[in-house]
């Protein structure tokens, strides 16, 4: 697999297209099949009007290829329209002290072959010209807000002395082997983000950044799904007015881009756990949301299942209890309601109270010492566990009326008396609220 | 390499935050074995400056540890003592049904002979109780040791730890021997306790009331 890595060479560009920023890797020489990409000349263009415009970032790249200045135009421009060419094996100078430097990058095209009998090993191999692509990727990790970082823990053998892990393994090699080790630590990356890939998805193309800072070393592996994309050329200086290619690039942008960062040396306690970027997280499909995580990293959420369930109960009981008025302890009992109902697996008690809670329950939750802690780790909700934990009570009346009463054994101005085989239930307080709705709580 | 003085120095000024990290694993803990019958007893502890030095110091010429700080995995423990052999594995799987493990080790002497017995295994400490000052940073520790062990078990490994472990050197083939004849009645003793719930787990419950 090395050799057959090695063969090729790589010539990748940074690019700005007429979709979302996207990197664009091309093969000088095939051994899978041919590049998607289809060329429209200038005459399959008659009749649309290409008006350049002004005043977005996107019209100012028309404008800086209009005036034919490309590279002088794009390097002024945002990431979205800059551009950068790299050639093959090119020794490209180290940027000056920075917090992390890019000591390695590979980077392969990656076919979906899940349950493929003879797998072809994804085409790539090592960047050479590495920093340009590297600060590119660097904005694409800096551009994930804190909050979207999932931790994971990977699924370690725990029998084994070395505490070995298919990814543990090759990300260690990748980061402290020889070139040769980490050239074929990243193909067999490659080859299991292949193999783990569904034929329903399109190629992918898989990044593998390798970088230092003074304390630690970083392995990140990004994977930016293909898109379908129009990138234009004006070509005014050839006299043969503008063209435009249908093409296939990889999206910087996707919401389907998928990220995991390991940081720490080469020792036994480091690389068990990872930072995750996945925001098919709480996919409906369960093939979609246990890709990235589960089959490709064979990791799991950092935060159990029933801890997580426990810990989120607790905040919500707390934070009712705490409340400073009925608005807003219904407020949280709705969004316990909400939870109750919801189909989504994952949750992170930032997601509730974003997503569930307006102010002041919003900033209460948050607020709760346990929540401070926690609010970001994301947990599987174990609905059965949860409805135990906060003890939400359903009555159904002879009447068609429903109480429900959470969080509490005694619900206070509910009195329930046994009447003969029958119980009788009363309930007194003050309406604070009252909506219409198609359903009980 | 570290100084002895610099090494003693370090851990001491990291004490406050492995007893905060202490006390939020013991809580996590009993939370996850909250439903969990059996339980005798759950403990966290921080190891102390002297036994950490000790540690570092009696294994360095061998080069086990070139970052000491995050490379020893008991700077924070735990123990679980539960009452019958067969809560061992129970306690284990709930555990690490929500603590990811990276290293489970049973130990115990060879079938010809008596002496420790625990199951030990390490994880990772997880995010929702790792200091914020902690995240990515090189030389805090990741992780941190759990044993579960029966009371009878125990009941032998700690007077033997201070009695045995610590002197091995200078112990008699007579105090040796009395050792493993006090692991062996405790292991007898585990047994038949075990013999003992399997046995009335299977006979019908009988109720106070038409007892008498």
């Amino acid at each position: 697999m090395a050799a057959a890595c090695g063969s090729f060479r790589l010539r990748m560009r940074v690019c700005g297209l007429f979709s979302a920023p996207a990197v664009r890797l091309t093969r000088e020489r095939s051994l899978v099949r041919p590049p998607h990409t289809h060329h429209l000349s200038s005459s399959h263009l008659c009749g649309f009007r290409l008006k350049p415009l002004t005043g977005t970032k996107r019209s100012k790249m028309f404008v800086g290829r209009w005036h034919g200045n490309l590279q002088h135009r794009a390097s002024k421009l945002s990431t979205f329209a800059c551009l950068f060419q790299y050639q093959p094996y090119s020794a490209e100078p180290m940027p000056p002290s920075t917090a992390a430097q890019t000591r390695r990058l590979y980077a392969f095209e990656v076919p979906p072959q899940r349950n493929v009998e003879k797998p072809l090993p994804p085409a790539g191999g090592l960047v050479q010209a590495a920093t340009t692509v590297s600060v590119a990727i660097d904005e694409s990790t800096e551009s994930i807000s804190v909050g979207k970082w999932i931790d994971a823990d990977l699924q370690i053998d725990s029998a084994s002395q070395d505490r070995s892990h298919v990814i543990r393994n090759l990300a260690i090699a990748i980061a402290f082997g020889s070139d040769a080790d980490a050239l074929s630590g990243a193909a067999q990356i490659a080859a299991h983000l292949s193999a783990c890939t569904d034929a329903r998805s399109k190629d992918s193309l898989l990044m593998i950044v390798v970088a230092d800072d003074d304390k630690a070393t970083e392995v990140k592996l990004w994977t930016f799904p293909q898109d379908s994309v129009f990138q234009f050329s004006p070509s005014r200086r050839l006299g043969k007015g503008p063209s435009v290619q249908a093409t296939e690039a990889f999206s910087r942008g996707s919401h389907l881009r998928k990220a995991a960062v390991f940081r720490g040396q080469n020792r036994r306690t480091d690389f068990l756990s990872c930072r995750v970027v996945d925001f098919q997280v709480n996919a409906s499909a369960r093939a979609a949301a246990d890709f990235w995580i589960e089959r490709f990293l064979d990791a799991r959420l950092s935060l159990g299942s029933a801890l997580g369930t426990r810990i989120l109960a607790k905040v919500l009981r707390e934070t009712v209890g705490a409340a400073g008025n009925a608005e807003e302890r219904l407020e949280l009992v709705g969004a316990a309601q909400a939870l109750r109902q919801s189909n989504r697996e994952k949750w992170s008690i930032a997601s509730v109270a974003d997503e569930l809670l307006r102010e002041p329950a919003r900033s209460n939750l948050l607020a709760h010492p346990v929540a401070k802690r926690n609010k970001d780790s994301l947990f599987s909700l174990d609905r059965d566990a949860f409805d135990k934990l906060i003890n939400f009570r359903v009555y159904q009346l002879d009447t068609g009326v429903w109480v429900s009463a959470p969080f509490t054994d005694e619900p206070e101005g509910v009195e329930i008396e046994k009447v003969g085989d029958d119980r009788r239930l009363t309930a007194t307080g003050l309406v604070v609220a009252e909506t219409v709705r198609s359903r009980h709580a | 390499m570290l100084s002895e003085a610099d090494l003693r120095s370090r851990y001491k000024d990291r004490l406050p935050v492995l007893e905060q990290v202490r006390q939020d694993l013991a809580i996590e803990t009993s939370e996850i074995l909250a439903e969990v019958p059996h339980i005798d007893r759950i403990s966290y502890r921080v190891k102390s400056v002297d036994r950490f030095v000790e540690k570092v110091r009696g294994k360095a010429t061998n080069s086990v540890y070139n970052e000491p700080l995050r490379e020893v995995e008991d700077q924070i423990a735990g123990r679980v003592l539960v009452l019958f052999r067969s809560d061992l594995a129970v306690v284990m799987d709930a555990i690490c049904n929500e603590f990811t493990s990276v290293e489970l080790r049973r130990k115990a002497p060879r079938t010809t002979e008596f002496g420790y017995e625990s199951d030990h295994s390490i994880f990772v400490i997880p995010p929702q109780v790792m200091p914020s000052t902690w995240k990515n940073a090189p030389s805090a520790p990741a992780t941190f040791e759990l044993q579960v062990r029966t009371l009878f078990q125990h009941a032998w490994a700690e007077p033997q730890h201070d009695l045995g472990y610590k002197n091995a050197k200078n112990l008699s083939e007579d105090s040796e021997r009395e050792l493993a004849w006090a692991a062996a009645s405790a292991w007898g003793a585990d047994q038949a306790l075990q013999r003992v719930a399997e046995r009335l787990s299977l006979e019908p419950k009988i109720e106070p009331s038409s007892a008498t």
